[in-house]
């Protein structure tokens, strides 16, 4: 499933800069590429005071203006030209904005002025959105200088983007739609995997979610989403909270997934002092002023890079496989993050892959972890399996080699009673007879009748145990007559009318299974005497081509509310299974009970 | 009268011993061969040529019953008397079925073997009396339809089968019914046609399975 999500989202967004040039309507968007800036470090300056500062703007070194970690307002001047009379509005992407004003000249030595403020519902005329958007109430068919003035609390760098308003909204509607797919994937893994925290009480699947969730927020942060939509939670919006807060769960996460303790004990023990360091940032910042800060943020973020590339490759040098996925995961997060930072420097063409770059970075980053998370609950589960397969076989071989082996004592003691003591004791009987034969004396020849008699009891008795050890008849007739007979005598002695239909079913079975069978009628036909109380009783034996059927039903009380699990079931459940069939209790239909066993032939058994 | 050769077989060699020295003191029996198990009883029948065949039902490689299917199916009248430990009827009427004339319980043997001989040479069936007494005593259930069959049989006939069932010899049930031998085995053709009946023993194995063993003195 991850995987292909995974391909998924990687070839739609492949695909999806081939289509770059989607047809959007109104005047293409146009960059404020290198403008000119200029810093008003007590926040004072007036937009007539700026404009007859004309000299002091300096020309931004990178594409995008980048007045970085500052609290000071920023000035930026470019111009427009409005070629038709279209209603062109400017957008502006940054992280933590707080108070945007553009000016420009309505009438000469007069000022216009739009206005926007964080948070607050600001001038009907802005757009309200991630990246706000303001008109430029531009003059058609000429060039017109316009003054915007910038303030913020996290690190400004501002993507200015001119165009009509109808290009503007079908653009943001796009990148909120994919936004939308990223953060909802994010959200599914982390559901996913809290759930597979529940389950499996594994702490890394936990260190996982919180990881997702810190970073979440903090492209949330820089998508500048969390102003539009949670404006009152300002605490929320410092790059100061998230991203620690990533960096720290990023760290305890590594250390679970990679088993850094034991796999790379020395690089471990570096884990303790990067953990103090990332959260002394969120405290170090109530006291700190932001410029520092963004200084101290960047030094944690980069020694927290450091230690997930080292742990990573450390851990996988040892010869843990999974170390690649995290490698890979860790891979894609820095390079399309450099994608990102090169569209911005026009190093690399706008479309939709640079532009969403950092965000597919985190997505694919989170896909291929719970991937491997993924991979580890297989790995469980096959492993937990595996036993569990091997625990039954091993039940079975053993419950299998138990019965083998009272079989075959079962028929060694027979066999014993029979040729040793019984023709022993046929011999003497003999011998009685041919006394009694040969002696005149009478008295002999009563003792000698008296004392065969005797011996022909010891013999019947001899034969009853031997018997009931092992059935006589299963070498000398086959398990089929065996069947009947044991059908035909279970019916007299307990006075219940046998009925009785059984199919040739001899040298189907090796000999084992044949008197598995045989125990197995023996068991269902004792059950149904001691417990049924039935009067007629129905044994039929199915041969069909790849299996047996022995259906036993008879008139008696049913098995309603019966011990299904009584010792005579639980011996033909055992041998049922041995023989890999199945044994079934019919539900009661009126009286009676019904009873069916299957018994699959195996032609490939060695008869 | 001649001397009769025996063979005998059995895997148990004091018991065989035993059994070889009180036929031959029997009278005009010559034990020509000693098998110990059912294969070597089945060739020493090819090559020995005896008059009749005595075979121990438990035996290894072939048991009595193989042996003896295996014999009848070369020599169909060769007279064979199966002795067994088993007091039991499945075992008894499966030899029947054979074709097995004699059935002799070993712990009778010194006692019925002789007996056994001289009516299986006859061409008379033998059952230990021990062995038929036991049968009788036994429940028995009536076969199916085995009743509307005995319905069709005549009066004569219907004594006749009972005597049958109770283990007679031909000579016997005409000692009892006060007719000639000749009599009684025209009797006995009848009713075997009468009834379709066919195979080893049928008549015999009809009338035990009909009547369930006649208990009632005729």
């Amino acid at each position: 499933m991850l995987r292909s999500l995974f391909l998924f989202l990687s070839g739609l967004l492949v695909f999806l800069s081939f289509d770059a040039a989607a047809q959007r309507p109104g005047l293409p968007s146009r960059k404020v590429a290198h403008p000119l800036l200029l810093e008003d470090a007590g926040r004072e300056l007036t937009i007539t005071e700026v404009a007859a500062m004309a000299d002091r703007f300096r020309r931004s070194d990178n594409a995008v203006a980048i007045p970085g970690a500052t609290t000071s307002a920023w000035w930026v001047k470019f111009d427009v030209e409005n070629p038709l009379d279209d209603n062109l509005y400017i957008s502006i992407a940054s992280a933590g904005l707080q108070e945007i004003d553009l000016y420009h000249e309505s009438i000469p030595g007069q000022f216009s002025n739009v206005s926007y403020r964080a948070g607050a519902s600001g001038d009907k005329q802005i757009i309200q959105s991630n990246m706000p958007l303001l008109p430029l109430h531009a003059p058609p068919g000429k060039q017109t200088t316009y003054y915007l003035r910038v303030t913020g609390n996290a690190v400004l760098q501002l993507r200015m983007e001119i165009s009509s308003i109808e290009n503007h909204l079908a653009m943001q509607r796009e990148d909120d739609f994919i936004n939308g797919i990223f953060y909802g994937v994010l959200a599914a893994l982390m559901v996913y995997n809290l759930f597979a925290f529940l389950t499996l009480r594994d702490v890394t699947y936990l260190l996982y979610v919180l990881y997702i969730l810190f970073s979440g927020i903090s492209t949330l942060i820089l998508n500048n989403y969390i102003l539009v939509f949670f404006p009152g939670a300002g605490w929320l919006n410092e790059m100061t909270t998230g991203l620690p807060g990533g960096m720290l769960f990023g760290v305890l996460f590594t250390n679970a997934f990679l088993r850094v303790k034991q796999h790379a004990p020395r690089i471990y023990r570096l884990s303790a002092p990067v953990l103090l360091f990332i959260l002394a940032v969120p405290l170090a910042a109530v006291f700190i002023p932001w410029p520092v800060m963004y200084v101290v943020l960047e030094i944690a973020m980069y020694v927290t890079f450091a230690y997930w590339l080292l742990a990573g490759v450390t851990v996988y040098m040892k010869g843990f496989r999974p170390a690649v996925y995290f490698l890979v995961g860790f891979s894609l997060l820095i390079g399309l993050g450099m994608v990102y930072n090169m569209r911005d420097n026009d190093l690399l063409p706008d479309n939709y892959f640079t532009r969403h770059s950092a965000q597919l970075g985190t997505a694919l980053e989170a896909i291929i972890l719970s991937w491997a998370l993924t991979s580890k609950v297989n790995f469980y589960k096959r492993e937990k399996e595996a036993l569990q397969r091997h625990a039954l076989e091993q039940s079975s071989a053993f419950s299998k080699e138990l019965i083998r082996i009272q079989e075959h004592e079962r028929k060694r003691i027979a066999s014993e009673l029979h040729d040793s003591v019984g023709q022993q004791l046929i011999l003497i009987k003999n011998r009685l007879l041919m006394l009694r034969n040969k002696t005149q004396d009478a008295e002999a020849q009563s003792l000698s009748v008296d004392l065969s008699g005797n011996v022909a009891d010891t013999i019947q008795e001899i034969r009853n145990i031997s018997y009931s050890l092992r059935p006589y008849q299963m070498d000398m007739m086959g398990l089929t007559q065996s069947i009947q007979s044991l059908a035909d005598e279970t019916g007299d002695a307990a006075n219940i009318v046998m009925e009785t239909g059984i199919d040739n079913i001899d040298h189907l079975f090796s000999p084992e299974n044949e008197m598995n069978v045989y125990r197995i009628v023996q068991e269902l036909l004792n059950n149904m005497v001691k417990h049924a109380g039935a009067t007629r009783c129905n044994l039929r034996i199915h041969r069909a081509v790849w299996l047996i059927k022995i259906i036993v039903t008879d008139d008696g009380v049913g098995f309603t509310g019966k011990n299904e699990h009584g010792f005579g079931l639980l011996g033909i459940r055992e041998r049922v299974q041995i023989m890999g069939g199945q044994f079934i209790i019919h539900p009661d239909e009126g009286a009676g009970a019904a009873l069916t066993v299957n018994i699959p032939i195996s032609y490939h058994e060695h008869t | 009268m001649n001397t009769l050769d025996i063979l005998i077989a059995d895997d148990h060699p004091i018991f065989l011993k035993g059994l070889r020295e009180v036929i031959e003191s029997g009278g005009n029996y010559r034990v020509i061969y000693q098998a110990a198990n059912g294969r070597e009883a089945v060739d020493g029948v090819r090559s020995k040529h005896p008059d009749v065949v005595i075979l121990d039902i438990d035996m290894p490689q072939l048991n009595g019953l193989q042996a003896a299917e295996e014999i009848l199916l070369t020599k169909p009248e060769m007279p064979i008397i199966l002795l067994t430990m088993h007091k039991v009827k499945d075992a008894f009427m499966k030899a029947l079925e054979i074709g097995i004339l004699g059935y002799v319980l070993k712990e009778n043997a010194v006692v019925d073997i002789i007996h056994a001989i001289q009516s299986v040479t006859a061409g008379n069936a033998y059952i230990s009396p021990e062995m038929s007494t036991y049968l009788l005593r036994q429940k028995h259930k009536t076969a199916a339809g085995a009743g509307d069959m005995l319905a069709t049989l005549t009066p004569s006939e219907f004594r006749i089968i009972h005597l049958v069932a109770a283990y007679k010899t031909s000579k016997e049930i005409a000692e009892e019914l006060h007719i000639s031998e000749k009599t009684v085995s025209n009797h006995r053709m009848n009713i075997t046609r009468k009834l379709s009946l066919s195979g080893k023993n049928s008549l015999l194995r009809f009338a035990i399975e009909a009547t369930g063993g006649s208990k009632t003195g005729f």
